[in-house]
């Protein structure tokens, strides 16, 4: 693997997982809480 | 990232290296960015008339990404730094400037999970968001202020003349436009959950002040002056540090990390 590739596979994979656990935490954190409709959470 | 490895043609200095370029100045950009928006965001937060706590969940949420992709500029400038200078590593100002900016940023991460009120957390980390945004100009403008082994701007030269041509260039701005877009949608997500953990937050609170009624309700009456207990001072008297670690601790129970 070239110095190109693996630069482009860190940069690519680390946004890949950061996201993905991004999302499964949202995921999460929406089913574990029931709704409250006409709130904006602040 | 398909033009970048396989349509744009090598450079005549760096041959395939150049290739990194599609992606380096774009991870620094949107850390740039995202840092930017944190200390804009916790600016209107510490000013009396925008003061929302929404500012503060962009704040963080900015930021976290921010720090993601600060570390990445890092990786993928340590890779092409290896690639051309032959080290992973020189203690120039450009990558010193950047390595304590990503330091700073994680601090401001790292005081946020310090057990406090929501209010006195905010102002505490807009005011290190604010502080260490100082360097941000400080890291772009290293290249120019000192004799650096990192080049200068890629896109423009000192005289602002545009270095870069043709399929190269569009690939650039693509890659800038197309990681902008990955940040706002990353912020999007991750502000989200920043709500919604305030509510797990609230929630816990809540079952730790109903537990707590329920033990002070059991024990028997004390004789003498009545003593304020946490049932009878409520939610106010609880949101210092105390109550909150053990709500934290409530939550850390019922969330799956």
């Amino acid at each position: 693997m070239s110095y190109v590739d693996a630069g482009y596979a860190i940069v690519l994979s680390t946004l890949a997982v950061y996201s993905a656990w991004v999302l499964r935490r949202h995921h999460f954190l929406s089913r574990a809480l029931p709704a409250k409709p006409g709130t904006s959470g602040d | 990232m398909w033009l970048g490895l396989w349509v744009t043609p090598p450079s005549a200095n760096m041959g395939q290296r150049v290739r990194l370029l599609y992606i380096h100045p774009a991870v620094a950009w949107v850390a740039y960015l995202a840092f930017g928006v944190s200390a804009l965001a916790s600016l209107l937060y510490l000013w009396g008339r925008t003061r929302s706590l929404a500012w503060d969940r962009l704040a963080v949420a900015s930021t976290e990404v921010g720090v993601v992709f600060c570390g990445l500029t890092l990786i993928s400038g340590s890779i092409w730094g290896k690639a051309t200078w032959g080290v992973w590593w020189t203690w120039d100002a450009r990558l010193d400037s950047t390595l304590l900016l990503m330091l700073c940023y994680v601090g401001y991460l790292v005081l946020r999970r310090v057990p406090a009120a929501r209010e006195p957390r905010a102002k505490r980390s807009a005011l290190v968001a604010l502080v260490s945004f100082v360097l941000v100009p400080v890291s772009y403008l290293s290249v120019y202020w000192f004799n650096t082994l990192h080049q200068t701007g890629t896109v423009l030269d000192p005289q602002r003349q545009i270095k870069v041509y043709g399929i190269m260039a569009w690939t650039m701005l693509l890659g800038f436009c197309a990681l902008t877009l990955v940040y706002a949608w990353m912020v999007a997500h991750r502000y989200q959950v920043e709500v919604l953990e305030e509510r797990l937050e609230d929630e816990a609170l809540d079952l730790a002040l109903a537990a707590e009624s329920r033990r002070a309700a059991a024990e028997p009456v004390a004789a003498g002056p009545l003593v304020a207990t946490p049932a009878i001072a409520g939610r106010s008297a609880l949101e210092s540090g105390a109550a909150v670690g053990q709500a934290q601790g409530v939550t850390a129970g019922m969330v799956d990390q």
